[in-house]
């Protein structure tokens, strides 16, 4: 093992591709089962994640001149399908989660940080979240 | 330990089937009984084989350069998420988390599927990779340290170079930060 960070595992890219066909990307919104969380992307590029607050972060594309948010997350997402009360089957939208979390958490600072959300991301509110396990969270989630 | 196959090596990534799943293994840093070790992290390759089918490409080229070849040269090694995570069963998943940061000397840009173009690291940020701890599944994967959950850039702190903004905030405790 070489000990820098100059590296491309080009043999290993190669390898990888060959065997999971790469897709074109679409704007999706996706359950992180590792991280407890709902990841909103409307562009394949280099960010940087800054956090809003204790639910919200704000991704903001790297490499450019002017700031330009490509997704966002939603954290907690366990807690908070249990206290929004989403239905246990069929689809969710991103759209629903928020409203939800405005309902739940009216004050003012987290009505600022929904506004700079549904401003940025008006186009991509009605996406599904993908990727979310069977059964739904919320059962899941009240039976631990 | 169990028995298991490299079915390719390249840098710092190998590509290994261990009790029938394609993981990648990758050497990095780890603080363990005081003292700097090299560990090794896991990655399904069906984990990545979804980034490919959501087309996450940009994810894809920092894999295998700054994670894969990456965490070898970490520079801190942070322990505990503070914020209350749930998964897989467990109820203080956030206590079971370590995260790796370091300020790379680039970005990583897909080019094709034979390619990854580097580009200028984003200026006053860091790179991190945020590692579950392998407690769960340590009878199917004994080598494994810690698996790889998820890897992004983050601001840099300004009174601590190349770790997160408000780390302090952030994560339960620093362990260990490499000379």
């Amino acid at each position: 093992m070489r000990n820098q960070d100059e590296a491309l595992s080009l043999g290993a890219l190669g390898q990888f591709v060959g065997a999971y066909p790469i897709t074109l990307f679409r704007p999706l919104a996706y359950y992180d089962k590792h991280l407890d969380c709902i990841r909103i992307q409307v562009k394949d590029c280099s960010f940087t994640e800054v956090r809003l607050n204790r639910l919200f972060t704000l991704w903001y594309e790297n490499h450019v001149t002017s700031k330009k948010t490509v997704g966002f997350s939603i954290k907690g997402v366990k807690h908070l399908f249990v206290s929004l009360g989403l239905p246990e089957s069929g689809p969710v939208y991103v759209a629903q989660i928020i409203d939800g979390i405005l309902r739940l958490y009216p004050e003012k600072k987290m009505q600022e940080v929904i506004e700079v959300i549904k401003k940025n991301f008006k186009n991509f509110l009605d996406l599904e979240v993908t990727e979310l396990p069977p059964g739904s969270i919320e059962t899941q989630a009240l039976s631990k | 330990m169990s028995d298991y196959e490299t079915l390719l090596t390249d840098e710092n990534i190998r590509l290994c089937k261990i009790d029938g799943e394609l993981v990648y293994l990758i050497e990095g840093l780890a603080y363990e009984n005081d003292k700097q070790q090299t560990a090794t992290y896991g990655l399904f390759q069906s984990d990545l084989g979804k980034y490919a089918e959501r087309g996450q490409l940009t994810a894809i080229a920092q894999f295998f350069s700054l994670v894969g070849n990456g965490l070898i040269v970490t520079r801190h090694i942070f322990f505990g998420l503070n914020r209350p995570l749930l998964n897989d069963n467990n109820m203080d998943a956030d206590k079971d988390k370590i995260v790796l940061s370091r300020k790379p000397r680039w970005d990583a840009k897909w080019k094709d599927k034979n390619n990854i173009e580097k580009i200028g690291v984003p200026p006053g940020k860091v790179f991190v990779t945020i590692i579950s701890m392998n407690t769960k599944h340590l009878v199917r994967f004994p080598m494994i340290y810690g698996w790889v959950d998820r890897w992004n850039w983050v601001e840099e702190d300004e009174g601590l170079a190349e770790a997160p903004i408000n780390w302090v905030e952030r994560y339960g405790k620093k362990i260990y930060t490499r000379p």
